[in-house]
């Protein structure tokens, strides 16, 4: 039977689940990795929560709780697009922009599957 | 000949019945920006009052950069309502009160999947053989592929292959 593939480093729990960033745990799961990479692609490592969503196909009911979980571990943080929205007649968009303790992080889990997060903020 | 009446009134039947459809897709797709508008703000009330204002303005954001479909954007406002289930223990640091609303969310989905055979009746195969004619289940199925299929040549097939499907299902 076939098993889907799980990268070795999803599994090694003394090594990744046991980061520590900013006194907060984020275990790094194949969604977080994922999201983050997405971050390495983006210009200006930043990105919405649309352009997550687009770019990982992953749900909004997932993607939305996890951005606020890399905000509460310091692995992301968020700011407002600079406009007035009366002028530009749209709501505001709101950033999430990968810190360096994000970036270290997700680089030592990305390591495990050969791909590089990029530089850090 | 009380066959051939049978069959006559079977394909009108089917097409009075796709002809519906179309109509109800319509009507239906009119209304989904405001569907997206009410979700929005279902799921924004799920969260506590500190965190409804930044919430509702980055979600309308985002559901504008969503690709240009309406369809497309009323699933992401539904989802939004898990979301902001999700997002409450993270403020309130509640893990069994989030346990607890997820049970309900999914009880309640539970439910509308046993109400399967109301929404698609006509295309759920039964053990007995071909699907079971009812006319809500032939209503409700001919509407909703019209809703999900969007393109014309399937409504067209749709149009024709309901009426196949009645006749075959009075004769066997």
């Amino acid at each position: 039977m076939c098993r889907p593939y799980r990268p070795a480093c999803l599994t090694e729990t003394k090594t990744l689940c046991s980061l520590q960033t900013m006194g907060t745990e984020l275990k790094p799961t194949l969604h977080l990795l994922r999201a983050t990479k997405v971050f390495t692609n983006a210009r200006g490592y930043r990105a919405t929560g649309a352009d997550i969503m687009k770019a990982t196909k992953l749900p909004s009911g997932t993607v939305y709780p996890m951005l606020a979980r890399m905000e509460k571990a310091g692995w992301v943080r968020a700011e407002w697009e600079e406009v007035d929205p009366s002028e530009v007649g749209r709501p505001r968009r709101r950033f999430y922009i990968l810190t360096g303790v994000g970036q270290r992080s997700a680089q030592t889990a990305l390591n495990d599957l050969g791909v590089s997060a990029g530089a850090p903020v | 000949m009380t066959e051939t009446v049978k069959s006559i009134a079977c394909w009108l039947g089917g097409l009075a019945a796709a002809g519906l459809a179309s109509w109800l897709y319509s009507d239906l797709y009119a209304c989904l920006p405001r569907a997206q508008k009410v979700l929005l703000n279902f799921a924004v009330n799920r969260l506590p009052e500190n965190m409804r204002a930044s919430w509702r303005e980055q979600w309308q954001a985002d559901l504008n950069d969503m690709p240009p479909s309406e369809l497309w954007r009323t699933i992401v406002a539904l989802d939004l309502v898990r979301a902001a289930i999700r997002l409450r223990p993270a403020a309130q640091g509640g893990v069994f009160a989030m346990l607890r609303r997820e049970i309900r969310l999914y009880s309640f989905l539970w439910q509308l999947y046993g109400m399967r055979h109301f929404f698609f009746g006509a295309l759920i195969k039964r053990p007995g053989g071909l699907p079971k004619l009812q006319l809500p289940n032939f209503v409700m199925t001919a509407m909703w592929a019209a809703v999900v299929v969007r393109m014309m040549w399937m409504r067209l097939l749709i149009l024709l292959a309901m009426p196949t499907i009645v006749v075959i299902t009075l004769w066997s």
